[in-house]
């Protein structure tokens, strides 16, 4: 019998009798002022947020976060800052000496601040972690209050990979001290336009 | 070497195990707050605790409904009945592809299937890439916490280690630094490995995916650069919908060490462009658990820790005292099943205060079940027989009120007369470190039947 016979067969013995799902519920709440509350999370997180109005000021706003950063990829059409074309590069290998990313993300979740970025928005999938620093935009209007209302809005398989980022790379692995920028980015600002 | 022995041993650096019992309530107290800041917490854990039970009572099916998904992604489904044959299919598909370097990220299961030494056995480099792993693996040590790898060690420890290993500086022992150091060395082994491992921390039925949570970005950044990713799972890592990970995700982090949720939660529903995408499923005795009415539950696990954070016994005696691959008070509820006379003390290894319970975020019952484990030793004779002469002797004076009553006032008497040194005798094994309550003049019985008069 192949493994794979042999422990369906198992299961099917001496599993329990069926169990059914519960109900699920999405625990909205509509009093809490959300970006209030994602600002503090921001601070347990270890990134930061700015609130951005006007688009046009982006540019300017990101170069003066992160002066003299010298691999810039993006993946906002034409953005002034770019240096490296991300669609360019076949190997991710070769992202190992970016700087910077400037990515416009999907959605933010205000109860842990983290951000969703699909396959589609990083081009490659390791440009979010082999990058030094990374800078994400999100439109305010783009905010959920939970993780249930997330994944609502989301199709998830596809395309093949997604991820939630919430706050830089960081480790507690020594001591239980914080470390910021463990083997991904050293440093994460959450940009809210509009 | 059984865990009062062991424990013992790691109860001789006082100060040590001072330490590390701080540390790790640190910890649990983190959880509490992030626990405290949900309203809905406790439904939270109704919810995950339902969405499990109905897991285990259609495992089979849902694996079906996996498999196919995941096929679909374009991903390779394994199967592995134990350990021995999940290494032999991790190193198939090694072999096939010429690979020389692997890069992993944090997977207790194989820790549980010991494939590290397997592979090298092979001539198969393997870099654990997790900060708390690979200073275990330096240290050709197992990891003590399965969250906290290397909690066991002090700064200074990893500096020393570091400095032979690494070439830091001699001495250093700053975590930054340390950090830094690790992140240089690793990035190295990142861009040069050929593939990558993972664990899981959820497997999607319904849409054939899976995710992984870290803090430190790892398991990407070697995923996302090999041309080989494979995922080694456990049969009970499944949930049905994708839905259902909300719950989950809220629950993880803030159970764990307090974040509202972890840095990165990575949702892989297929290979990257030119790459390949393989999933051991395994069951390596799980199947038998889930036969064992009393002790199914203790495949609801997700692995958080929580229940080590917050066990004064594992604060006290450190994960390596347990000698088995998941340590502390799930640890000791999961071993038995495994191997009932190697690791009969473990269900021993607590207080049954049930402070394990009450934080675990799916609500298995822990204290519960440690405490059915140790009826089932009892009843093989696996009690060691010191515990069994006292449990005889207890048994005994509690047939006998008059000789309990006589015991009890010498005892009180006596404790009362004797000097310091005669009481906390090494057969004290309970004022080992702490102080004996200052006896009472009269028993309750002499209390009660004086006041009743009154
Ligand atoms: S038993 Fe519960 S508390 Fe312990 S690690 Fe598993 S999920 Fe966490």
């Amino acid at each position: 019998m192949s493994s794979r016979k042999a422990i369906l067969k198992a299961i099917k013995k001496n599993k329990p009798e069926l169990s059914p799902l519960p109900e699920m519920q999405t625990f909205r709440n509509d009093t809490v002022d959300k970006l209030a509350y994602l600002k503090e999370v921001f601070k347990i997180i270890g990134g930061v947020v700015e609130e951005i109005t006007d688009t046009e000021a982006l540019p300017e706003a990101i170069k003066k976060a992160y002066p003299d950063k010298e691999n810039i990829c993006s993946n906002i059409p034409g953005f002034p800052l770019t240096t490296v074309d991300l669609s360019a590069i076949e190997d991710p290998h070769d992202l190992k000496d970016v700087d910077l990313v400037v990515f416009n993300g999907k959605f933010v979740v205000a109860e842990n601040g983290a951000v969703w970025l699909s396959e589609r928005e990083l081009i490659h999938r390791a440009a979010g972690f082999i990058t030094q620093h990374m800078a994400l935009i999100v439109n305010r209007n783009d905010m959920v209050w939970n993780m249930h209302e997330a994944y609502q809005k989301m199709q998830l398989d596809r395309p093949g990979y997604g991820v939630f980022v919430s706050g830089p790379s960081k480790t507690a692995d020594i001591e239980q001290s914080l470390v910021i920028g463990a083997h991904g980015a050293r440093s994460m600002t959450l940009y809210l336009v509009g | 070497m059984n865990h009062p022995t062991a424990a013992a041993i790691f109860n001789k650096d006082e100060l040590r195990t001072e330490w590390h019992d701080k540390a790790l309530w640190y910890v649990r107290n983190k959880r509490d707050l992030s626990a405290k800041s949900v309203p809905e917490w406790e439904e939270l854990r109704n919810l995950a605790e339902a969405i499990k039970a109905n897991v285990l009572s259609n495992l089979d099916n849902y694996l079906i409904e996996f498999e196919e998904n995941a096929q679909r992604n374009g991903i390779k489904v394994h199967w592995a009945k134990d350990a021995a044959e999940h290494n032999k299919i991790v190193h198939g598909i090694l072999e096939k592809k010429s690979v020389k370097k692997l890069v992993k990220s944090k997977s207790m299961l194989t820790e549980e299937c010991h494939l590290n030494g397997y592979l090298e056995e092979q001539g198969i480099e393997v870099v654990d890439t997790d900060l708390g792993e690979r200073i275990v693996q330096l240290a050709k040590e197992p990891p003590s916490h399965i969250v906290m790898p290397a909690i066991h060690k002090k700064k200074e420890d990893i500096g020393t280690l570091f400095h032979e290993k690494l070439g830091t500086e001699q001495g250093a022992s700053d975590p930054q630094y340390l950090t830094e150091a690790a992140r240089q060395h690793l990035r190295v082994n990142f861009l040069s490995a050929d593939a990558s491992l993972s664990g899981v921390n959820f497997a999607i039925a319904e849409t054939g995916g899976i995710v992984v949570c870290t803090n430190e970005g790892n398991a990407d950044l070697g995923i996302n650069l090999a041309p080989v990713h494979i995922a080694s799972m456990g049969i009970e890592k499944i949930i049905p919908k994708a839905e259902h990970l909300g719950v989950f995700l809220r629950l993880l982090a803030r159970s764990a060490t307090g974040q509202p949720i972890t840095s990165f939660s990575s949702h892989f529903h297929g290979p990257k462009p030119g790459s390949e995408m393989h999933i051991v499923i395994v069951d390596n005795g799980r199947t038998e658990q889930l036969g064992r009415e009393d002790f199914r539950k203790s495949l609801n696990c997700i692995r958080c820790g929580a229940c080590m954070n917050t066990c004064p016994v594992y604060r006290r005696s450190g994960g390596h005292s347990y000698g088995y691959t998941v340590p502390g008070p799930i640890g000791s509820i999961l071993s038995p099943g495994k191997d009932l006379k190697k690791y009969s003390t473990l269900p021993f290894a607590s207080t049954l205060c049930g402070s394990c319970s009450d934080v675990c975020p799916v609500k298995i019952d822990i204290h519960t079940q440690l405490y059915k484990w140790r009826q089932i030793i009892a009843k093989e004779h696996q009690l060691p027989w010191s515990k069994r002469q006292a449990m005889k002797i207890a048994g005994y004076m509690f047939a006998h009120p008059k000789l309990y009553r006589f015991a009890g006032k010498a005892g009180r008497a006596m404790l009362r007369m004797m000097p310091r040194t005669l009481v906390y005798g090494p057969w004290n094994a309970w004022g080992k470190q702490r102080d004996l309550p200052e006896p009472p003049k009269e028993s309750f019985r002499d209390w009660y039947i004086k006041n009743r008069k009154k």
